[in-house]
């Protein structure tokens, strides 16, 4: 409950979401960044960037498959009420159960906030290529990376952004030949 | 506190408590759900929050709170899943009912003050981190389909429930206005025909189910009303047309069309009963009453709870009609349908567009046809059994893809999903044939109703490989309310191999003329070429598609040239009658597993149970939730009857007649679908009465079906007896006419040929 009322208070306060950008939560930083998008002011940016250097160093992206009580983890669990446990082939800490759940929410709320705000510095720019050039990033990112080049508009992106147009996933080539058009490409 | 969604709870509980002093689907629904969800509570718990609901029942209300109790704990152990991770859109719509199921429960006073405020903020702060950001992900505003909508609905259903009192939600209030900017455009960006081009599963599984909990959202958000009508944006559909899309996906016999991906399959109800109980229109009474299987059981947006809003939307009047309802159909840029007056001859001619370069669900299909004769499918389309088929897979029709799990990669192949495997003219043996571009795929059609044809010129989809291709033309038409002509006309510069395909179901029967099916049920299909005999080829394959019969006949007419002309006849025809039905059979609960026929047999003779096995058990009469069931009769055997039609959807079957084992595995796939006709041998044929016992198992839960539909045993016992088969004895192609001679009559109609 102490979580939700402190992310309910982000949307009534601006005052609260420097310090929840850097919040150990990531529940905490994934709404604060929601809520820059809803104030889009360039002084977000090196907020911004620090959390996606945060996001950096977490292994969101290194779960290994998991077992379930029932059911296989597939779409059908949909459907299922509890209980349901799950479980993982070794014991692993509490950081890293809470990456794995996170994976890209938090860095696709950043690109969000990035692309309303419209602009981003050099060193931004390269992260924001580096998810469309990484193979191991999830589609969610690299989706919301490439609608945020294409908001930003700046030339340099269009060697990731027809990377993107490449990628053999909807949502990513989508957003990226929309860039494109957008940058006039 | 009212419930969100119901407009009148007073008024529905009266109409449902006061059913059961009725007869009527009203009563056999709600005994069927409430007898679920009373006896089996957390195995049917999409079914207990609206029974509390309904009875207020004290121990209803607190199974229900229990229900919704579970499903919070489950939340966190999904987050390990790569269902929730990469398909959010399946969990988002769930959730967004439980969400609403909640708020129903809170309206009955089943949860505290603080445990209510503790479950909100669970489900709100999960909608929000996982389900607005899966909404986000979804290009805006040109992803159109069933994961868009579903994310954008339950999105904003969630927003609606939690940003008002008592709970004022900040991020409910984003929800809600996220998915309110966005769910508008999706549903009237699909096309005007109401067909989102997924096939019938998603039509009729997620978008069908969400078109009713849209327009009343909407409705009650914006203060709009007759949305249901109303395009939603310029040129698109209304959500009326994706309802009735719905309706048109139902075959003759309760099936729906095997377009697309996923093959045969059964419908779902509440979106006819939303649309029956709105519109009035005859075609929903029409296909409720006489087309639905009411114990089957699928989720519907991934939530098994169909029929709860069957029961909700149910109308006060079922509208039907004096005259039959037409149930033909044409839609400009999809296809369209031709049914006889009967319904006992049916084609469907399809040209909707197919996925380009990877056409894995959207099928290409240009011009392909269907039939179904006596309300059994004839032809053959879907995707093949899990274990796959070589047969429609090509050098270049695999995918890897590693973007939908979690460090693995894997592989799909597409083939099935390209012409070859469809019903449609082939060019130059090409089965792989799909788009690599998202260009126009037919040209001009046009259809004529009243004289029941119709015709599409697809030479687009063709003209991406050979530009010399100038016309890839098929004209369907029901002849005499009785018969089939599919008239392909294909034209090109240069000479080129031309294949006229049918795939087909099993089984071949050798003909002198042409190919004909024989289908376990006994229709026949018989397939004549009316101009000159072209060299004809046919193929037995195995592992496609994998329903109704993990098999499928191809048929081939080739020619070669700059031009190709064929007429083909299509013939349907029935061997068999139905004849009367086999009732009141002792019943006998094996809850214990335990019974054998020698040990049931005391028991069933003993039994005062009756039953007529048109549904499982519990639903049919107030017993215990069982699995297992044993029924036994011994009847007087109608002279000449031939064999036995068993209900469809059972389960771990077994059969004994007069004491001996019937092997039933020949019907393990159809009989899922189709209910199976089981020969009563010539050793039986002499005698007088036949003694029966079955024994069956029924679904418990609604979780039997492994997410791909539970069915429980449904349609009853009935005798079957051979009929002449009205058979084609002699045919003759005249200028304006067609001169069929058949084993009964002659049939002179008018047909003029494609010039």
């Amino acid at each position: 409950m102490q979580r939700y009322h402190a992310m309910e208070a982000l949307f009534r306060d601006t005052s609260l979401i420097a310090e929840a950008s850097r919040h150990a939560d990531w529940r905490m930083r994934y709404a604060a960044a929601l809520a820059m998008a809803q104030h889009p002011d360039p002084r977000w940016l090196p907020l911004l960037a620090r959390m996606l250097e945060i996001e950096a160093q977490r292994p969101l992206y290194m779960q290994p498959p998991a077992r379930f009580s029932r059911g296989t983890g597939d779409t059908r669990m949909a459907e299922q009420i509890g209980p349901i446990d799950v479980f993982f082939d070794a014991d692993y800490d509490d950081a890293t159960l809470d990456a794995w759940r996170c994976r890209g929410r938090v860095r696709q709320a950043v690109l969000f906030a990035i692309a309303a705000i419209g602009h981003a510095d050099d060193a931004l720019l390269d992260v924001l290529h580096g998810y469309i050039f990484d193979p191991h990033e999830d589609f969610t990112v690299k989706a919301a990376s490439a609608r945020a080049l294409g908001m930003i508009g700046d030339q340099r992106s269009i060697p990731a952004l027809r990377e993107a147009q490449a990628f053999d996933e909807w949502c990513t080539n989508r957003e990226a030949s929309k860039a494109l058009q957008r940058m006039q490409v | 506190m009212h419930p969100i969604l119901i407009d009148d709870i007073d008024q529905l509980r009266q109409r449902i408590l006061a059913s059961d002093a009725h007869d009527d689907r009203l009563r056999e629904l709600w005994t069927l759900v409430k007898g679920s969800a009373q006896s089996a509570p957390f195995d049917f718990p999409w079914f207990t929050p609206f029974v509390a609901l309904i009875t207020r029942d004290p121990r209803d209300i607190a199974n229900a709170a229990e229900v919704l109790r579970r499903y919070v704990g489950k939340l966190d152990s999904m987050y390990f899943s790569p269902g929730l991770q990469f398909h959010f859109w399946c969990f988002a719509f769930p959730h967004a009912k439980w969400c609403l199921y909640f708020q129903w429960l809170c309206t009955l006073g089943a949860f505290s003050d603080d445990e209510a405020q503790v479950l909100a903020a669970q489900l709100i702060e999960y909608h929000f981190v996982n389900f607005l950001y899966g909404l986000r992900t979804k290009p805006e505003p040109e992803c159109v389909d069933n994961q868009a909508l579903s994310l954008a609905l339950s999105t904003t259903l969630v927003g609606y429930l939690f940003a008002q009192a008592p709970h004022h939600s900040a991020m409910a209030e984003i929800m809600r206005d996220e998915g309110l900017r966005r769910l508008p455009g999706i549903i009237g960006d699909m096309p005007p025909s109401g067909y989102s081009g997924e096939g019938s599963s998603y039509m009729d599984c997620v978008n069908g189910p969400a078109i009713p909990l849209a327009i009343e959202l909407l409705q009650r958000i914006t203060g709009q009303t007759d949305l249901l009508h109303r395009q939603l944006t310029p040129n698109g559909a209304t959500p009326y047309s994706v309802l009735l899309m719905v309706a048109r996906e139902w075959m003759p016999g309760g099936l729906l069309l095997p377009w697309d991906n996923y093959g045969y399959q059964f419908g779902v109800r509440a979106p006819l009963a939303y649309a029956a109980r709105m519109t009035g229109e005859p075609l929903f009474a029409d296909i409720l009453q006489h087309e639905c299987i009411w114990s089957y059981d699928i989720g519907t947006g991934w939530a098994y709870d169909d029929l709860v809003w069957t029961l909700i939307w149910w109308p006060a009047q079922l509208y039907t009609s004096d005259t039959p309802v037409s149930r033909s159909w044409y839609e400009p840029d999809i296809g369209g349908a031709l049914v006889s007056t009967a319904r006992h001859y049916y084609a469907m001619q399809m040209w909707d567009d197919s996925t380009p370069v990877v056409p894995t669900r959207a099928h290409v299909n240009p011009n392909a046809v269907l039939f179904n004769g006596y309300g059994v499918p004839l032809s053959a389309d879907g995707s093949p059994t899990p274990q796959g088929t070589a047969r429609f897979r090509f050098a270049d029709t695999v995918r890897r893809v590693t973007f939908f799990t979690m460090g693995q990669e894997d592989e799909y192949n597409y083939g099935d999903g390209c012409g070859g495997a469809h019903s449609i003219m082939i060019v130059d043996g090409w089965e792989g044939l799909r788009m690599q571009t998202d260009a126009p795929q037919h040209a001009t059609t046009s259809a004529d109703l009243l004289h029941h044809t119709m015709v599409c010129d697809v030479a687009p989809t063709y003209q991406e490989r050979w530009p010399d291709i100038v016309r890839m033309q098929r004209r369907t038409t029901l002849c005499a309310d009785r018969f089939f002509i599919i008239e392909d006309v294909c034209v090109a510069t240069q000479p080129h191999q031309w294949t006229t395909r049918f795939l087909v179901r099993p089984s071949f029967v050798a003909q002198p003329h042409g190919a004909k099916i024989s289908t376990p049920e006994g229709v026949t299909l018989h397939l004549i070429p009316l101009l000159a005999e072209a060299p004809m080829y046919c193929e037995a394959v195995t592992g496609h598609p994998a329903k109704p019969d993990a098999a499928c006949g191809i048929v081939d007419f080739v020619t070669e040239g700059t031009h190709h002309h064929q007429l083909t006849l299509a013939w349907i025809a029935t061997t068999r009658r139905r004849g009367a039905a086999i009732r009141q059979l002792a019943a006998v609960a094996d809850d214990a597993d335990v019974l054998t026929l020698a040990t049931a047999r005391p028991l069933l003779a003993q039994s005062a149970l009756r039953l007529d096995m048109r549904l499982p058990a519990h639903m049919e009469a107030a017993v215990p939730t069982v699995k297992r069931w044993w029924y036994y009769t011994s009847v007087a055997k109608p002279h000449d009857a031939a064999w036995l039609q068993l209900p469809l959807g059972m389960m771990n079957p077994q059969l004994w007649l007069d004491g001996v084992a019937i092997d039933l595995t020949p019907w393990a796939v159809s009989g899922e679908l189709i209910a199976p006709h089981v020969p009563i041998t010539a050793a039986r044929d002499a005698v007088d009465t036949l003694e029966i016992v079955l024994c069956v198992d029924v679904p418990i839960s609604h979780y039997e079906g492994g997410g791909d539909g539970t069915i429980g045993l449904n349609g009853g016992l009935w005798w079957v007896h051979p009929c002449a088969e009205e058979t084609v004895v002699s045919w003759q192609l005249q200028t304006d006419q067609v001169h069929i001679q058949s084993s009964e009559r002659t049939y002179v109609v008018p047909y003029h040929r494609a010039r």
